[in-house]
Parts: structure tokens; C-alpha cells; sequence
């Protein structure tokens, strides 16, 4: 089993910065993955495993900071290595930012970290 | 991807000489993996496996001009970013994401033979779908670790494997078509075949049940020398199947549409690992002859692959 790594970074504005900032993330090409959340130079985990609309808190209070989001996904898909994985933002301007990739054989993980500038 | 690549050599203890006929038809409940493979009566060597629009299309032109074979699935040549694992286990009809192509041609002398097929389940149920949702909840448990500890995660994918291995309900539909000829305006019909397959696996029940409807045609040649043949098969099998020893019972009805005959075959079969390289056979039973059709056979079948055998194929 191997680990095929990335790192990409995106920008995105808060719309209102007087909501709240949700993430959702999902995992597509009914492959398995899992998420490690932190703020960026913090290392305290704000979640871990399934995100689904976590909240990330006011506009105001993260505009500046860098979201650090390690998702790793698993090939369990026999008719295809290929992975997919999106990230839907509430109330920022990157809405949806979906990422592509392919691991070499069945049964690899795809390691993806994304920092993500408010 | 995967696809486990198996060679035996069956050693013949002691039998008829009707064996090797028998144990090359005793698969014929299955709907075949890649029809149009099947309908060649051949093997090809290299089979590619095409997984974005731009492959697919250089296989095509490798197979169109020398020859080859292809399988592919059109669904997966593209990302399906909102295709989850959980739609994928609660999807019980998975038409699109099980539809399979193959294709393939061969050279032979002047003519050339070339063969189209395809595979669909149509419908599909998990034995225990909240035993395959409990390991995926692992899974993305163990993925949520930094680094994921791969060992864990390999183990957890392997208990997924064996669970998704295990289907309820299955409906499959396969068919396959191939032409001969020296060029493409001259090809001519050569086979024809169809399958469906029905299978059952109760939870908690040791047996697994069978169906299978077939229809297969043969077409003559275009003097009359060779007469069209046609067959429809309806077979049942009950299996039961351990880590270590497959037993099978198996009926066929056969009817030639063409000569207007019936006939039939029951068989058992048991197959026992003796070592993860080596297994026992024995059949006895009757074949569609009208006479002499008693047969049986003893042998042993030693695999040549280092990949680990698995009972369910060793037919």
C-alpha cells in the first residue's frame, strides 16, 4: 500500500463577515476518506473524519487565517484508481473546489492537503 | 484495478473421457466476465483496460488495425465527484456503474474475426449492508489519522472486500455478438449468445442458490454447407462453499431449437484444498449425451500462479 501525496493551496473570501463559515467535504468515485482539520500553526484539531457543514466560525474572527484540511482518501473502488474530492464552502467565494487524482494501484491512499486562505 | 491471473494444470487420477468437457462447461452458470471474449472461444493474452476517454481511443485504433481485446467500463472513464461509497452500497440497481464493454478481433490467416460484448447487473443487494457501512465508518476513522497507519487500513480494506463479496440478491445480463470476414463490408455473423444470471445468498444460510437462463447461436456458412445451431439452456445450482472445501450441485436443461431435442445434465462437483496450491476434484454425474452419458472423474488441479487461490475459481 502506498501513500501518494499532494499540497495545494486556494484563496477565498468571506462573503458576510458576520456569518458563520461552513465546510462540507465529499468524497466521490465511491472511494473512502477521512479528514484531519487544524488552523494553521495550531495543533489542535478542530474535527476529525466525516465534515459535514463543520463550522469554522464568524467571518470576522477567521478572516486572515489559514484553514488546514489533510484528506486522505482509499482506493476501494475495483473499477477505477481514480479519486475525487470537493469542498464546499458556506458563505465564502471558492463555493466548491473539487480535486482529481489517480493512485497507482487498488488498495493506495491519496493523501491530499489543502491550506485554504480566508 | 485488479484481476487475479490463475493457471492450473489438472493431473487425471481417474475418469471418463468425458472430464475435461465437463470441467471446462462447469462455470457455464456464471454470466461471463468478458463476454466477448467468450464468444472468440478465446483467451487474448493482453487484455487493455482503458480508463480515460483518451486510452479508450488508442486502444481502439490498436485493435482495429492489429488486433486485440478491450474491456472497459464507459461510467468510470470519467470522475464522479458525487458518487459517495454510500450511494454506491445503497444503489441496488447499479446499471451504469456496473456496465461493462468488450471487445476484440483476431487475425487469422486472411480473415478476421471480431467480437462485441457486454456485462450489466441489474440489480444488487449487499448481504449486510450495515456490517459494510460499520467497516467504512473504520476505515474513515483510521484515514483521519496523521499518517494513517496503512497496515490498519490495509486489514479494514480487506474485511470491506470479503463483506461487498457477499451479495444477497444479484441479477446479471450479459451478450455478445461476433463477425468474420476478410474486411469490413464482407463481415458476416459468426455467434451469437446471451445469459442472465440470478443468484441468491441467504444471511445466515451456508448455501448459495443459482439461476441461469442462456441462449447461444451458431450461424452457418453462407453456402449451406453448415447448418445455423442454436441452443436455449435453463440450469439451477445449489453451492456451498468454506475456506477450504466447495461442493455444487448443478442442473442443465438443453434445448436444441434446431433439431428440435431436449436434453439434460446433473452434476456434482467438490473441490477440496489440500494445500493454497493444490486441490482435490471430484465429479460424477450425467452429461447431455443420450448414451453412455454416466460419467466421473477424480483429480487434483495444482495451481502454477504464487497469487493466493480463492475455491470460487478454481473452476
Amino acid at each position: 500500500m502506498k501513500i501518494k501525496k499532494r499540497t495545494e493551496t486556494i484563496s477565498s473570501l468571506i462573503n458576510d463577515l458576520e456569518q458563520d463559515v461552513l465546510l462540507t467535504i465529499t468524497f466521490g468515485n465511491a472511494q473512502i476518506g477521512g479528514n484531519i482539520i487544524t488552523w494553521d500553526g495550531d495543533e489542535t484539531i478542530i474535527k476529525k473524519g466525516k465534515v459535514t457543514n463543520l463550522n469554522l466560525g464568524k467571518g470576522s474572527v477567521i478572516k486572515g487565517k489559514t484553514l488546514k484540511i489533510e484528506s486522505n482518501i482509499l482506493d476501494v473502488n475495483t473499477q477505477t484508481n481514480g479519486v475525487v474530492v470537493t469542498y464546499y464552502f458556506n458563505n465564502a467565494t471558492e463555493s466548491a473546489k473539487t480535486f482529481d487524482d489517480k493512485v497507482d494501484n487498488h488498495g493506495d491512499i491519496f493523501s491530499l492537503t489543502l491550506y485554504v486562505n480566508f | 484495478m485488479k484481476k487475479c491471473i490463475q493457471i492450473y494444470v489438472t493431473i487425471l487420477v481417474f475418469g471418463s473421457n468425458q472430464f475435461y468437457a465437463q470441467t471446462a462447461e462447469m462455470d457455464e452458470l456464471n454470466v461471463p466476465s468478458s463476454p466477448a471474449f467468450v464468444i472468440l472461444d478465446e483467451s487474448p493474452a493482453n487484455i487493455e483496460k482503458p480508463t480515460n476517454p483518451k486510452a479508450l481511443a488508442v486502444s481502439l485504433i490498436s485493435v482495429g488495425q492489429g488486433g486485440g481485446a478491450i474491456e472497459f467500463s464507459p461510467y468510470w472513464l470519467y470522475n464522479h465527484p458525487n458518487y459517495t461509497i454510500d450511494d454506491e452500497i445503497n444503489n441496488h440497481i447499479p446499471f451504469w456503474q456496473t456496465f461493462a464493454i468488450s471487445l476484440a478481433s483476431i487475425k487469422e490467416n486472411d480473415a478476421t474475426t471480431v467480437s462485441t460484448g457486454f456485462r450489466v447487473q441489474l440489480f444488487r443487494k449487499y448481504t449486510d449492508e450495515a456490517d459494510i457501512l460499520a467497516t467504512r465508518d473504520q476505515i474513515v476513522g483510521a484515514l483521519s489519522i496523521s499518517p494513517p497507519n496503512t497496515d490498519n487500513i490495509a486489514a479494514l480494506h480487506s474485511q470491506l472486500d470479503e463483506q461487498r463479496g457477499k451479495i444477497k440478491w444479484n441479477i446479471e445480463i450479459a451478450g455478445a455478438y461476433s463477425a468474420i470476414g476478410t474486411e469490413v463490408k464482407n463481415l458476416t455473423s459468426n455467434r451469437l449468445g446471451a445469459w442472465m444470471n440470478i443468484r441468491h445468498t441467504p444471511k445466515g444460510f451456508p448455501i448459495d442458490f443459482v439461476l441461469l437462463g442462456r441462449y447461444s447461436k451458431t450461424f452457418g456458412d453462407s453456402n449451406n454447407l453448415i447448418e445455423d445451431s442454436s441452443f436455449i439452456d435453463f440450469g439451477a445450482s445449489i453451492s456451498k462453499r468454506t475456506d477450504n472445501f466447495d461442493l455444487q450441485l448443478e442442473y442443465v436443461y438443453r434445448r436444441d431449437t434446431n433439431l428440435d431435442l431436449n436434453f439434460d445434465r446433473l452434476v456434482f462437483v467438490s473441490n477440496y484444498k489440500i494445500t493454497d496450491n493444490v486441490v482435490a476434484v471430484a465429479s460424477f454425474g450425467k452429461n447431455f449425451d443420450k448414451v453412455q452419458d454416466i460419467f466421473t472423474a477424480f483429480g487434483i488441479k495444482v495451481g502454477l500462479s504464487k497469487q493466493t487461490m480463492k475455491l470460487d475459481n478454481a473452476d
